[in-house]
């Protein structure tokens, strides 16, 4: 039996959210629930959440993740719990629970939480916290799961709220969560609307494990910004506005955006994400009405599928540049799936993808994943 | 061998002028070429130009509107801590407020506060012991400066040695000053966006510590308000404990005294009966004719005999209402005819003064009451406006229906009552120094008092000296048909 997703959202919080969850969730599917997963905002008590659904909803299996900003259809909101149960006899998934300290050993801790797992695992999903080291996870996944991993994830790298809470089972902890899937297969579209502007650069030295870019065009990094932004750069280094120009390289027809999170004495870009040397890249820049225009084409490899459960990680600089109007992105989203879709997602400082074109588990910053669930 | 010469002559020359042709064509296409890498290269510095300006002017709108969102997060910070305080009483619930939120919110990750006087420390967020050390000292040496001033940065003077031993320099200190007092010592140190401290930030803390300081002066007062209140309270509730107890002393003494009125009336009474008896007897000479001077002297006697009967029965009547013992039987009963005949009883006297007698009636006008007693009381008091209302003026009695009630007046155009005896008029044997000589007991309108309390109901007067006076009193209205 294929996987049947029913999803819910409330913006009340803790004990009454999980009533209101409950009835809506028992209303949509009837039976019992075999995996429920929760995305809550800052709002509500981990503790009280995760024993009310028990008390309530009592899935099989049930696990949560702290988001800053929830997605339900074409609303984006900051306060609520978001619910997702996922029914199916043949669909199996199995949490696994990296605490922050042990970013050296993912590919153990996967090996080890996985071993009664036979077979290809099609479905990864996870959440890195702030401090995680995605190298280290990349790498550990490569190794446990394989480079072609259909991976997708968010990641955070600034605290939104005090600390960032993970729900496993019966359990509440800090740290990464990752949920690892059979017979459940992903399809994944970024959505990007950034324009690249000025001549192509190449990076000349870099340190791609390290997100570090050295030299641009031969010449100290941030040099290269000194060059656009000349007697501005001053006013944009004070307010460390790297991250609304994000550097993308290009990968085939589609733009890889790597955010830049600051500098270093010697001119050296400290970036989200890594990029090799040699890559020919440009500043870019977000622009409404390229992301508008191309929602039709980015998302028809998911409309094609006719409906489905569709799960977006969406980026908080992106909301950041987009202000006020940020929600209009998530109302075109859905008004272009249609009503046959069903749509939940969360906000994220930084996604993680499957990069195809590259075979390896891709991250970026700035760009909108869309990911159909299925 | 010619013609081969000649062959290879025409073809060397054919060969180079071929040479000399493609030469130059290749030449024309280098030159169109760097033609086109000049175009290009101004293309791509064009581009290059347009690329900066479209970055430089979307990262002014980006700080502009920075900027504004900045503004109103602040404002909105503002607003909430406003309105989680506003109502605070205690200084301990107001330091409170001051939590890691706050500091966040004005953008530090570090707060201190310190009591100004003592130097003792309120609150304490994120900062190391050794930061707290160095700002109690910098306020030792330098507080006097906080004063006269309403925020210091790293660059005032007072502080180029506390930077030095904080090892940061992104701080600020202000006081929380209230209206002639400093209350404490506000102190926020390192940003949590590695940036200058902005106008903004010196703005909303400054801000932020005026009105912590007018919360604290409202604290105050409210403590000031309250303790004074609670004074006060002690003294009413002493005063009060003082005042039952006169109260439960003269209850004491009015009943002795009422005890002592109804026993003396009674013991007066049987006495006092047999002399009227008697001193009858003799005025009307049932014992045999009198001297003309002893009949004289009789009558006076029998007179003051009739007084002091009629001063006793009033007397008694007072006690007995006073203690319950006179049965009073309210019952709705029409007040316009009461009125009416009690005129009618005292004509004989209204005429003889040649007084001018109005009434202001309704036809019928039902209320609750014991009529033997409200007749008494109408008669009283029609015959107190007769006894100082002089010969030829006016009494006028009006009943009228107000809300749920009669209101009777009896007004006349006496003499009037002076404002110092206005309190004690309705006291017995209590007689105005205006109505010396004037024929009376003293206990009539105390009776007339107690009747209408009886009553559960109201009676007051309003007099001017020389114009005259007004009694006033009501009753309840009632239902013909209802009996009570």
């Amino acid at each position: 039996m294929a996987a049947i997703f029913f999803h819910a959202f409330t913006e009340k919080t803790s004990e009454d959210a999980a009533r209101e969850l409950s009835l809506r969730i028992k209303t949509l599917c009837g039976g019992g629930i075999k995996h429920l997963l929760v995305f809550f905002t800052a709002h509500n008590h981990p503790i009280t959440l995760m024993q009310s659904l028990r008390r309530t909803i009592n899935p099989k299996f049930l696990w949560g993740l702290e988001a800053p900003i929830l997605i339900y259809e074409d609303k984006a909101a900051v306060k609520g719990v978001l619910a997702i149960a996922i029914n199916g006899e043949e669909v199996s998934l199995r949490p696994v629970f990296t605490k922050s300290d042990a970013w050296e050993s993912v590919e153990s801790v996967f090996r080890k939480e996985l071993k009664d797992m036979p077979g290809e695992k099609s479905f990864l999903f996870s959440s890195l916290p702030v401090g995680a080291n995605f190298a280290n996870y990349r790498r550990g996944i490569a190794m446990a799961l394989g480079k072609n991993t259909n991976v997708i994830g968010a990641g955070y790298m600034k605290r939104f709220a005090q600390k960032q809470y993970v729900i496993i089972d019966d359990k509440v902890d800090e740290g990464s969560f990752s949920l690892v899937g059979k017979n459940l297969q992903l399809e994944t579209a970024r959505m990007g609307g950034f324009v690249p502007l000025g001549k192509p650069f190449v990076i000349t030295k870099s340190l791609p494990d390290h997100s570090l870019v050295i030299e641009i065009n031969n010449r100290p990094a941030a040099q290269m910004y000194k060059f656009y932004f000349e007697d501005k750069f001053e006013t944009f280094k004070k307010h460390r506005y790297f991250s609304f120009y994000p550097i993308g390289i290009r990968e085939g027809s589609k733009l890889r955006l790597i955010s830049v999170v600051d500098t270093l004495n010697d001119g050296s870009l400290v970036c989200l994400g890594s990029i090799k040397e040699g890559s020919r890249a440009n500043f870019t820049i977000l622009h409404q009405p390229s992301l508008f225009q191309s929602l039709k084409t980015r998302l028809e490899p998911i409309r094609n599928h006719g409906e489905g459960f569709v799960f977006m990680i969406n980026s908080l600089m992106r909301k950041k540049i987009l202000m006020e109007s940020y929600t209009e992105e998530i109302r075109a989203i859905k008004a272009n799936l249609g009503d046959k879709f069903k749509v939940s997602g969360i906000y994220a400082d930084y996604t993680i993808y499957p990069d195809k074109e590259l075979m390896e588990i891709g991250m970026e910053t700035g760009n909108l994943l869309v990911s159909l669930w299925k | 061998m010619n013609n081969s010469l000649f062959f290879l002559v025409v073809a060397g020359l054919t060969i180079f002028v071929g040479l000399g042709i493609y030469i130059f064509l290749q030449y024309q296409n280098v030159l169109v070429l760097k033609s086109s890498l000049a175009i290009s290269e101004k293309t791509v510095a064009e581009m290059d130009n347009q690329a900066k300006i479209i970055l430089k002017s979307d990262m002014e709108l980006k700080v502009y509107q920075e900027e504004v969102e900045d503004k109103l997060d602040k404002l909105t910070f503002l607003k909430n801590l406003i309105i989680s305080s506003v109502t605070l009483m205690d200084r301990e619930d107001l330091y409170a407020q001051v939590n890691e939120k706050v500091i966040n919110d004005l953008g530090f990750k570090k707060g201190l506060i310190f009591n100004y006087d003592l130097l003792d420390q309120r609150i304490s967020i994120g900062c190391t012991p050794a930061e707290e050390t160095a700002f109690k000292d910098f306020l030792l040496h330098k507080k006097q400066v906080l004063t006269s001033t309403y925020l210091l940065s790293y660059d005032s003077e007072p502080c180029s040695k506390l930077s030095y031993t904080l090892g940061f320099n992104d701080y600020l200190i202000a006081p929380i000053r209230g209206h002639d007092t400093v209350h404490s010592v506000f102190f926020v140190g390192g940003m949590l966006v590695p940036t200058p401290i902005r106008i903004a930030e010196r703005e909303i803390f400054s801000i932020i510590c005026m009105y912590l300081g007018q919360c604290l002066d409202n604290i105050k007062l409210f403590e000031d308000l309250y303790l004074s209140k609670d004074e006060l309270e002690k003294k009413i509730r002493e005063r009060t404990t003082e005042l039952v107890k006169t109260l439960k002393e003269m209850e004491g003494v009015n009943k002795a005294k009422s005890d002592f009125i109804s026993s003396v009336s009674h013991e007066l009474r049987t006495p006092l009966t047999s002399v009227k008896g008697f001193s009858s007897l003799l005025v009307a000479e049932k014992f045999g004719a009198l001297p003309p001077e002893a009949k004289a002297r009789l009558e006076k006697i029998d007179q003051n005999v009739n007084k002091l009967v009629e001063m006793v029965n009033v007397l008694l009547d007072i006690s007995r209402i006073e203690s319950g013992k006179t049965e009073i039987k309210i019952a709705p009963a029409d007040i316009v005819k009461l009125i009416k005949d009690a005129g009618d009883f005292l004509s004989p006297q209204i005429q003889a003064k040649k007084i001018t007698f109005e009434t202001e009636l309704p036809d019928e006008l039902v209320v609750l009451m014991d009529k033997n007693l409200i007749e008494r009381v109408l008669i009283n008091l029609i015959n107190n406006s007769l006894k100082f209302t002089p010969e030829g003026g006016k009494i006028k009695i009006v009943c009228a229906q107000e809300n749920e009630r009669a209101k009777i007046s009896i007004t006349d155009t006496g003499c009037g009552i002076p404002k110092e005896d206005m309190g004690k008029l309705f006291s017995e044997f209590y007689r105005s120094q205006l109505t010396k000589g004037m024929p009376g007991t003293g206990l009539g309108l105390s009776l007339v008092k107690r009747i209408i309390e009886t009553h559960k109901e109201k009676i007051w007067v309003e007099s001017e000296v020389g114009k005259g006076t007004t009694f006033y009193f009501t009753l309840k209205l009632g239902d013909k048909n209802s009996n009570v």
